[in-house]
């Protein structure tokens, strides 16, 4: 157990006490005096704040765009950040930064540190990077001048660069992995009484830590985190406190995709970028939820099970694991026990866990569907948040529904499963009746919810439509089996 | 080397630092002993203050000071036509940004805790919210002291146009179209919030960098709340992440708070805003409500009656001056012989409205152009022919009067590109209509909007520019204008047009970054008048200059003054073997006692307005533009694809071509916004979405191919032959849009953002 923080900086190794909640971004800003990285948001929206972090994965060290306000730099154990300030040194610049020169891709400027950022990420993980990947790991850009048209077009001028791809990997990349590779993973407890983070290498030294807690009182204040998005956004802009930020990102044991056959088996701390890559075959439906949702700045950190507890009524991988029927392994002192997702919300952000005990996996059933839809409804085609989403699971056959699963997210406080609506569903032919049957059903079984994105009646309205929906793109799936 | 011929060569003299991340914008900036200072906001809307408890927040560790409005030396007051503005809340809550006090502390976290312990006492009085009630006699007053035309009420300013006979006219018409629209508020969206960072000087001077658009009306926002002379406050450049018209008033505010700050600690003070606070409180596009009336005789918009109510929120800022463009713009670039507008400004206790890019043409131009679609529509012929029927053209007279004549009137060549581009009418042809094809959902549309704008400020009020250019004794040279920079690449286009005009290489040019102490008030980079009026500036200047080098080499170079040449980075006599560099130059000069400085001055030429009539020449030039959209329409889902957006437009001469592009696409990008997804929710005077998560800005994905086209076509009236292109690009892609998806669905939208309504929607009512 420690309680400094070892990582590394554009290259250089350093050894840093940092307060519990304090971001890369404000550590950048305040304390190294590297102010290429801006604030825009504050909460992961804009990507201004972009930096590309380097760490361990899978014995080799992977890179990876990072939204700097919502990253505690209590989690860099281990990790190399790179910022704007090292790509460049004297009037050598990086090809990427020829690359926005050559295309004029810069105006007011202030996007264009975590522009450059981001597409650092893609060049430093692909060889060749194909044009969805650019659109994917742009989207969490925001730019107000360009229209994005000279961005876009950047990667067309780093091209023309003819630049070997182990050319556009920073001098200090090499000496630097290895000395990742050799670091040792240790337990880091750091901050006073009032304040801590811990963050635990393994399972058993977090139960043995919360056992002791437990022993010692309550814990009143305690929150988990894994990409920590949702709970820094709290801390900095509604202001909340936290007595002890337990991050569960460094437990190895939790980072692993499995399919047993009968489970898709996603890991605790599998961010949801990685899940969305591991699932693109296993379980489209979901890969393509999860790529809709946030951006790759978050994506690369937050996790499905960050999503779950967070128990955000309009979470997205919510009303797809709950119309599939998935479980919840919850891990704490008291050993593991299964979940099922339909029972894990009791009330607006009221979840079964209790505060001890974490996610440790998500088990999805394979075989018990054999089409899924997503739908969700929002303004903006990516990176939005919904008014209303939902998802139906149905085993469809001979053109009948045999089996079927219905979620609905933002019309109650918590995402919530619709067991009438289902049932409505089941034992009916696979046609458009059928579903704007359900669509009534739906709408008399749900409670929606006013907010800022939507009134009460307009999500009404939108539980029909999101049925008849749901029929019009299975019926352009069918025959094709997803899972 | 970098040979300066302008219009072709591409260059910005601040992309490097951009790049690299070296650019400092004010929040990158830290003096020593630096303090924090952070707003408090109450949860009131409208309320009369009865007291401000700042105790608590003053016995919170770190915390300096806590300032209200009664710490105040100089006018609580302030305000860019009106003094309404309370630069903090002294009697009354307005609107729901009002500040009411200012924590300054020695930790930004410290005053930002701190300020939630701020109490205030007030009696919440019943908000106005509807500007249309606000103008009823009768209403609340807003502001008890407000004056006009000689009575109180909430009208902040009426403009008309009275041009020949409207009643007359429509009894005259074929058929009259009547409708309404509505446009929403718009939060401008620059990526950088709003940052001030003051310091008392030793020698008494504020000294003042901030995130802002004018420099010099921060100065006397400062000066106001300091009591100080305008020479005892100096605002200095730092680069600006951005503005877009939004960085005028409440940039400035932020920094007089700084100041005023900076000034009871007599220490250097930074207030930097959140994202939150900056949409809370910093002003927007005005939304808009018009009632339009439109008359059609033998194919011709015969007459209009336009009645347009602006909703100005809380306070003034500059609504006189943006509701005018709307007015003197109010029939779009077409002839119309009868006109009666009338154009209402009116105070609400909802968020302050200001300028925004377009500045009063975005709102009328997304009625006008729908409006010429459905006239043609009813008329059986195509909206292109419809538009040629009636368009401005070399010579017409404008609906205040004005005879285009001065410049080429390049409408019809903008319209002729743009329809060529896209190979518009047979794709108009192809439109759904609200039918989509067998075994498909989307529903096709194209749409296109025209429009003439007005450069630079135009009646609203003086406009002027100027340039220092000055060359050292090594022949290197410094620029500078009284236009600011704020991501556009205004300086780069200063030293592009000097280069051009001194035969130079763009090396040998340095823009100094400006002061107000510096140079002259040049008035505020607003209006797309950057370019025209800074580099109408430069021009002077820089042909002062020649003139005295000129003057004091002819000898040296044995001609006479007019024989001189500037090229070659080099200053020629009558034959090229017989030049000097501009190093020997300026040592000439010097043996002379002649210094190789000028300053330049460019005056806007004359522009008359009759306030009762509208009748004047409103605008000394104007550029013309058209930007077209192909969409799908998702007829069950309402969702719309983009599909290609086009736009061409006449900028005079072209200065910066990459940068004249950008404008193009970063303008029509964010009128895609204004037309399908922007909107600040506002609830009982409350904005809903202070965020970019709530408040959607177009990204990458959501935007598709763009072409821009650039005609150019040099105006005798500018200097440097350019015009403008920032806001021209930025005023027809919501009306495209509208249009487009008409032509996909057969249904017309006349509120912004167009909030589509699917078949299912429409089968479950």
């Amino acid at each position: 157990m420690k309680s400094v923080v070892n990582f590394f900086l554009n290259g250089k190794a350093q050894e840093k006490e940092v307060k519990p909640d304090a971001t890369v971004l404000e550590m950048l800003r305040n304390s190294y005096e590297l102010n290429g990285t801006k604030e825009g948001c504050g909460e992961g929206d804009c990507g201004a704040c972009t930096v590309v972090i380097g760490e361990v994965f899978n014995g080799k060290i992977r890179y990876k765009p990072v939204a700097g306000c919502l990253y505690l730099a209590a989690k860099l154990e281990g990790k190399h950040l790179i910022t704007i300030e090292g790509l460049s040194s004297g009037d050598n610049l990086h090809p990427i930064q020829k690359a926005v020169l050559e295309a004029h891709a810069t105006q007011c400027g202030f996007c264009t540190p975590g522009v450059i950022m981001s597409l650092l990420s893609v060049y430093l993980e692909h060889d060749k990077p194909d044009a969805e990947t650019f659109r994917r790991y742009l989207e969490g850009n925001l730019c107000r001048c360009t229209g994005y048209i000279t961005i876009r077009q950047v990667p067309e001028y780093v091209g023309s660069l003819n630049i070997k791809s182990k050319d556009m990997r920073p001098a200090f990349l090499a000496a630097t992995e290895e000395q990742q590779l050799k670091l040792a993973s240790e337990d880091i407890l750091t901050g006073n009484g009032k304040s801590e983070f811990f963050s635990p290498v393994s399972a058993e030294s977090l139960r043995g830590f919360l056992s002791e807690k437990l022993k010692s009182g309550n814990l009143q204040g305690m929150t988990f985190i894994n990409g920590g998005s949702d709970v820094v956004v709290g801390i900095k802009k509604m202001h909340r406190k936290y007595s002890l930020i337990v991050d569960l990102a460094r437990i190895e044991s939790l980072g692993k995709v499995e399919d047993s056959g009968e489970f898709i088996s996603a890991g605790g701390n599998v961010t949801l970028s990685d899940l969305a890559d591991g699932l693109k075959q296993s379980l489209p439906v979901l890969s393509r939820t999860i790529l809709q949702m946030c951006s790759e700045q978050i994506r690369s950190n937050a996790t499905i099970a960050g999503n779950i507890v967070n128990a955000s009524p309009v979470a997205d991988t919510v009303p797809v694991l709950m119309a599939m029927g998935a479980e919840i392994v919850l891990d704490g002192p008291g050993g593991t026990r299964i979940v099922p997702i339909r029972e894990f919300y009791h009330g607006y952000k009221q979840t079964e866990n209790k505060p001890e005990e974490w996610i440790q996996s998500v088990r999805i059933p394979k075989n018990r569907f054999n089409y899924i839809n997503f739908e969700k409804v929002s303004k903006r085609r990516e990176v939005d948040i919904s008014s209303v989403n939902s998802a139906v699971a149905l085993k469809i056959s001979d053109g009948v529904i045999t089996d079927a699963g219905v979620a609905y997210g933002g019309v109650a406080p918590f995402t919530v499963f619709m067991p009438e609506t289902a049932a409505s569903l089941t034992g009916r032919e696979f046609c458009e009746e059928t579903f704007r049957n359900a669509g009534d059903i739906a709408f008399d079984e749900a409670r929606p919810i006013s907010d800022v994105r939507g009134s009460a009646e307009y999500r009404k309205g939108l539980l029909k439509n999101l049925m008849i929906r749901h029929f019009i793109a299975s019926e352009s799936m069918l025959g094709e089996v997803i899972l | 080397m970098k040979q300066a011929e302008t219009g072709k060569k591409a260059w910005r003299n601040d992309a490097y630092s951009k790049v690299t991340g070296q650019a400092e914008y004010c929040d990158d900036l830290k003096v020593h002993g630096m303090a924090h200072a952070v707003p408090v906001y109450s949860s009131e809307v409208h309320a009369e203050i009865i007291s401000i408890e700042t105790e608590e927040a003053r016995s919170f560790p770190g915390v300096l000071s806590v300032i209200t409005a009664g710490d105040i030396p100089g006018e609580i007051r302030y305000g860019q036509i009106y003094k309404d503005y309370h630069m903090l809340a002294d009697d009354r809550i307005r609107f729901n940004g009002d500040v009411i006090a200012i924590v300054v502390a020695q930790k930004r976290e410290q005053a930002v805790a701190a300020a939630k312990l701020v109490r205030l006492n007030a009696k919440p009085l019943p908000p106005l919210l509807d500007p249309e009630e606000a103008l009823k006699d009768g209403a609340s007053l807003v502001h008890e002291d407000h004056i006009f035309e000689g009575k109180s009420c909430n009208i902040t300013n009426h403009h008309k146009i009275r041009r020949g006979n409207v009643s007359a006219a429509f009894k005259e018409c074929d058929f009259v179209i009547e409708r309404k629209f509505n446009t929403q508020y718009i939060e401008h969206s620059y990526l950088e919030p709003e940052s001030g960072l003051c310091i008392p000087r030793y020698d008494g001077v504020m000294e003042v960098m901030g995130s802002m658009q004018h420099p010099f009306s921060t100065r006397r926002f400062v000066a106001a709340i300091l009591g100080a002379k305008l020479s005892d406050v100096e605002v200095r450049s730092v680069a600006v992440g951005g503005g877009f018209g939004g960085k005028d008033d409440t940039a400035a505010l932020v920094c007089a708070r700084a100041a005023l700050a900076a000034k009871i600690l007599n220490k250097p003070v930074k207030m930097t805003y959140d994202r939150e606070w900056s949409f809370r409180e910093s002003y927007k596009r005005h939304p808009y409500i018009i009632y339009y009336k439109m008359g059609i005789k033998n194919g011709k918009i015969h007459a209009a009656e336009v009645k347009i109510i602006a909703d100005s929120g809380a306070y003034c800022s500059v609504t006189p001056w943006v509701t005018w463009r709307s007015t003197v713009q109010c029939c779009g670039p077409y002839e119309v012989e009868h006109v009666h507008c009338d154009t209402y400004g009116v105070y609400t206790n909802n968020v302050f409205t200001g300028a925004m890019r377009g500045f009063g043409s975005p709102q009328l131009n997304f009625a006008i152009e729908q409006l010429v679609d459905i006239a043609a529509e009813k008329l059986g012929i195509s909206p292109v022919e419809f538009r040629k029927q009636n368009m401005l053209r070399q010579g017409s007279t404008t609906i205040t009067g004005q005879v285009l004549d001065t410049h080429t009137v390049s409408l019809d060549q903008v319209f002729e590109e743009t329809l060529k581009r896209m190979d518009y009418e047979s794709k108009l042809a192809k439109c759904s209509r609200g039918r989509a094809d067998e075994n498909s959902d989307e529903l096709y549309g194209t749409g296109l909007a025209l429009s003439y704008r007005g450069m630079s400020l135009g009646a609203e009020g003086m406009d002027f520019n100027s340039a220092i250019i000055n060359v050292q004794p090594d022949g290197s040279i410094l620029l500078e204008a009284a236009i600011h920079e704020n991501g556009q690449g205004a300086e780069s286009a200063f030293i592009l047009i000097a280069a051009g005009e001194l035969g130079t290489s763009v090396d040998r040019i340095r823009y100094r970054q400006p002061s107000t102490s510096n140079i002259p008030d040049g008035g505020t980079t607003v209006a797309s008048r950057g370019t025209i009026m800074g580099g109408g500036a430069v021009v002077t200047a820089t042909r002062e200059l020649k003139r005295k080098l000129a003057m004091a080499l002819c000898c040296r170079l044995s001609c006479n003054p007019g024989d001189i040449r500037f090229f070659n980075d080099r200053i020629y006599g009558k034959t090229d073997d017989v030049f000097l560099t501009y190093e020997q130059a300026v040592h000439e000069m010097y043996l002379q006692q002649e210094i190789p400085y000028a300053f330049g001055v460019f005056k806007a030429p004359k522009v008359s307005w009759d306030e009762e009539t509208g009748k004047g020449n409103a605008y000394f030039t104007w550029v013309y533009g058209c930007q077209a959209v192909e969409l799908t329409v998702n007829r069950k889902t309402g969702k719309v694809k983009l599909l290609n957006m086009t736009a061409a437009h006449e900028v005079g001469r072209a200065i910066n071509m990459p940068m004249i592009l950008g404008q193009i696409y970063g303008g029509m990008a964010m009128g895609a916004g204004y037309g399908l997804m922007e909107e600040v929710k506002v609830k009982d005077g409350i904005i809903q979405n202070t965020n970019f998560n709530t408040y959607k800005i177009p990204r990458a994905a959501d935007l598709p191919e763009m072409q821009a086209i650039v005609i150019e076509n040099g105006d005798p009236l500018s200097p440097s032959g350019a015009k403008g292109i920032g806001e021209p690009a930025n005023e027809l892609m919501a009306p495209a849009i509208a249009n487009a998806v008409y032509n996909a669905t057969g249904i017309r939208y006349y509120s912004s953002p167009l909030k589509i309504t699917v078949e299912n929607e429409n089968n479950n009512k």
